[in-house]
């Protein structure tokens, strides 16, 4: 047996053959929030408010309310919610960040079925336009393979967006390119027969959308991103909602910023192979979801000069499950 | 008449002595310059050869326990199991792999 895990900033994924023919996925949001009770009146309230709830107690008595359950709260109360991650990996602004994705990633990925069953888990890419000192994946992938074998877990790290090209490209000989889309970054692989030629990510994703609606609307991160997730908007296009407006208008950005990091990154790469016939640009990920994303970033990809023949701008069959589903592919090959 | 021809004679001693000094002096000059200038190449390889000592900055993982952390609500994450049959893909990229 082998499973599949997608640590991503937003989401962390789980995936499993639990029959064949068949793969069960475990969602989780990545997302904490702390209640800390000034009276044992409010201990009492506050425990008997968190019912249904997913949350855990700490030694000092505070509360820390896990997933979307985290999100709805801080929403409630005009707050945002924390992230035990930042930008793809363990994150250094939060000092329990570590501790409450040990505890998450242990609970997500349970016990092995066997001892040293292979988990293969995804990392970032080096971004290619930030130079950040607390950017470190090395140090996230230790951490993570540190926890993961203390569970039992035979644990090895893989790139996100190759993780993404096996999930995806089979039909291709596995040739391409894929993007995954996560909150934190975009990761980008081109793919020549199974081998990955070029991996780099950029910095800028769902979570600066978020952030710069947030901004302009006066709203809190979590309040644009609940409203994001939930409403409608079409990106590039007007809407009466001023936050939908801002986050339509911030995609559109977005998207033209990523194209042309893109260009810029690819344009005489070194690494890149001749390919001879026009290649599949894969797109998965949270990010992705929005409506009109796939066409815009099709458009986008042809007007900022995308040195590479494309052939087609398709999504992955399942954008949220595609990176954990190449991550357990890697798992059972390894 | 003789005078003449000894001072003529005295002069050219002295300019013939002058210029050859004067030789001897530049020739030495450039001797040891190409002395100075082998040695300076001597130890440039020595100096770029040198390895670069650098410590080890990679963050240190330290044990993280969490275990003060006592689990009270509902479980973690929501499950959903989808027909997809993986196997085709592993064998596909498995023979890639080979290759």
């Amino acid at each position: 047996m082998a499973k599949g895990l997608d640590v991503g900033t937003s989401f962390i994924v789980l995936a499993e053959e639990v029959a064949k023919g068949k793969v069960k996925y475990k969602d989780f949001r990545d997302a904490f929030y702390v209640i800390k009770p000034t009276t044992p009146i409010a201990t009492k309230m506050i425990e008997k408010g968190l019912a249904g709830k997913t949350f855990v107690k700490d030694a000092d008595g505070s509360f820390i309310i896990l997933g979307k359950d985290a999100i709805e709260k801080a929403v409630e109360r005009n707050d945002s919610a924390k992230r035990p991650m930042y930008k793809g990996v363990v994150s250094s602004k939060e000092k329990d960040a570590r501790r409450i994705l040990t505890y998450i990633l242990k609970e997500v990925a349970g016990a092995p079925s066997e001892p040293n069953e292979k988990l293969v888990f995804c990392v970032p890419a080096q971004p290619i336009d930030q130079e950040d000192e607390d950017f470190d994946v090395g140090y996230h992938e230790d951490v993570i393979v540190k926890l993961l074998s203390e569970v039992g877990f035979a644990a090895r790290a893989i790139n996100e967006a190759e993780a993404l090209c096996y999930s995806e490209l089979e039909n291709d000989d596995y040739t391409g390119v894929s993007l995954s889309w996560g909150a934190g970054m975009v990761n980008v692989c081109v793919m020549l027969n199974g081998e990955p030629v070029v991996k780099f990510s950029t910095t800028k994703s769902g979570d600066w959308v978020d952030r710069m609606a947030a901004v302009a609307t006066g709203e809190t991160d979590s309040v644009v991103q609940a409203e994001k997730e939930n409403g409608d908007f079409t990106i590039g296009q007007p809407n009466d909602n001023q936050v939908l407006a801002a986050v339509a208008s911030y995609y559109d950005r977005l998207i033209d910023y990523t194209t042309k990091q893109l260009a810029s990154a690819m344009d005489g790469h070194k690494s890149l192979p001749k390919f001879k016939d026009p290649l599949p640009v894969v797109v998965a990920g949270g990010t992705s979801k929005a409506k009109g994303f796939v066409d815009l970033f099709a458009k986008k990809l042809e007007e900022n000069g995308f040195p590479l023949p494309v052939k087609e701008v398709r999504h992955a069959a399942d954008p949220l499950h595609a990176v954990a589903r190449g991550c357990l592919i890697a798992a059972q090959v390894m | 008449m003789i005078d003449s021809v000894i001072i003529a004679t005295n002069l050219l001693l002295y300019v013939t002595a002058f210029i050859l000094g004067y030789t001897i002096g530049r020739i030495r000059q450039n001797v040891d310059g190409q002395l100075t200038e082998t040695s300076g190449v001597f130890f440039k390889p020595e100096a770029k050869q040198k390895k670069l000592v650098k410590i080890d900055e990679k963050k240190f993982v330290t044990e993280v326990s969490a275990d003060t952390l006592q689990k009270k609500g509902k479980d973690l994450g929501t499950n959903v199991v989808i027909e997809d049959n993986v196997n085709s893909a592993v064998s596909k990229l498995t023979l890639l792999k080979k290759k």
